[in-house]
């Protein structure tokens, strides 16, 4: 009950904040980046395969576009899950992006698609065995594996969200948890 | 490990991370230039500028292209071309005629404050934006070669695809007034 009661409080505050940030209160939408700071950099962290720089680089993005986007929040859902859902997008898009790129210069094959995830970041020796097998996923499979096993998105979600059909989805899940145990195991 | 183990290890994951840098100073700076819900409200305004642009390009291509037959067309400081060399003017006027009527539904779209999914509408303008492009392409290009018959042909095609993406927003508005009425 006190969760809740606390869960609720939180989502009050959010939308008092939100409310506030539409008129153009930006120390209000400071309130509101402190606030979901740290849940939304483990997100794109994990969907970019820990690089520091970039997933910095897209909590930016994010807290940017939901600044942008803010008159389209209506309070449907909690802002912190709407905000999660944006910062996912962003995540995913600038990945695509940068895998378009990288389609036109060579072969799409494993090692490409590894690359694409740019460099691994400082923090690799001090990440926990698990972190670094799914960060070593092939792209479609880490997001999917983050997002399912980590995140709690349903298949259907995911495959809205990143582009794919909900069984690839379902596939993708397969494969990564296959390869993240292998990597464990070795 | 097995599977089970995975799933509890994977549960285990702390949700929340704190970035090595603070990036809202470059937050802060970004923000500051442009209000709250500036993209959400661009739709109407880029809506407007891509009929805008549509009309202006069609009927700029209709005037240039309907002029007499056999009557020379000069461009740039040695080109001459004839008319006849270039696609029929009846494909010309009656893809210009079904751009029109589309366009008249279209300004429709524009007064509805459409409900559109701002997603729906970032692909909108990723879409219209790739026709911008690939017309600014052409139209340097025939503005090089006024006559070349390839480079007219591909510049209508290119207005049917306008035409086509125009009839899609149409009915993409109906479909979604249906919706929410």
């Amino acid at each position: 009950m006190a969760s809740w009661e606390a869960n609720t409080a939180n989502h009050d505050e959010d939308i008092k904040l939100v409310e506030s940030a539409r008129k153009g209160d930006r120390v209000a939408f400071e309130r509101l980046y402190r606030r979901h700071r740290d849940r939304i950099y483990a997100l794109v962290w994990r969907l970019c395969g820990g690089d520091a720089a970039l997933a910095e680089d897209l909590l930016q993005e994010a807290f940017i576009r939901a600044w942008q986007k803010l008159d389209s929040f209506r309070g449907d859902s909690r802002f912190g899950t709407w905000l999660h859902r944006l910062s996912a997008n962003v995540a995913l898009s600038d990945r695509r992006s940068r895998m378009r790129r990288l389609t036109r210069e060579t072969e799409l094959d494993m090692a490409a698609e590894r690359r694409a995830t740019g460099a691994r970041d400082v923090y690799a020796g001090k990440r926990m065995d698990l972190e670094q097998a799914v960060s070593k996923l092939p792209e479609r499979a880490r997001t999917v594996l983050v997002l399912y096993d980590i995140e709690g998105y349903s298949h259907a979600e995911i495959a809205e969200i990143a582009g794919m059909a909900v069984g690839s989805s379902k596939a993708q899940l397969h494969r990564a948890r296959k390869l993240v145990r292998e990597e464990l195991n070795r | 490990m097995n599977e089970k183990e995975l799933l509890k290890g994977l549960a285990e994951l702390p949700r929340e991370i704190a970035p090595g840098r603070d990036p809202w100073p470059r937050i802060s700076a970004r923000i500051g230039q442009s209000p709250p819900g500036a993209m959400h409200r661009r739709p109407r305004r880029v809506l407007m500028a891509v009929a805008a642009s549509a009309v202006l390009a069609v009927v700029a291509g209709v005037l240039i292209k309907t002029a007499p037959q056999g009557l020379p067309v000069t461009s740039g400081q040695h080109d001459t071309v004839h008319v006849r060399d270039l696609p029929s003017p009846g494909i010309i006027y009656a893809v210009d005629a079904e751009y029109q009527a589309a366009f008249r539904e279209f300004i429709n779209v524009n007064d509805s404050q459409s409900g559109l999914k701002p997603e729906t509408v970032e692909k909108i303008e990723k879409t219209w934006a790739d026709l911008r492009t690939t017309e600014t392409a052409l139209t340097a290009a025939l503005e090089e070669n006024p006559g070349d018959l390839f480079l007219n042909e591909r510049m209508l095609e290119l207005r049917a695809r306008q035409l086509g993406f125009l009839k899609q927003l149409v009915t993409l508005d109906r479909n979604n007034r249906r919706l929410t009425i």
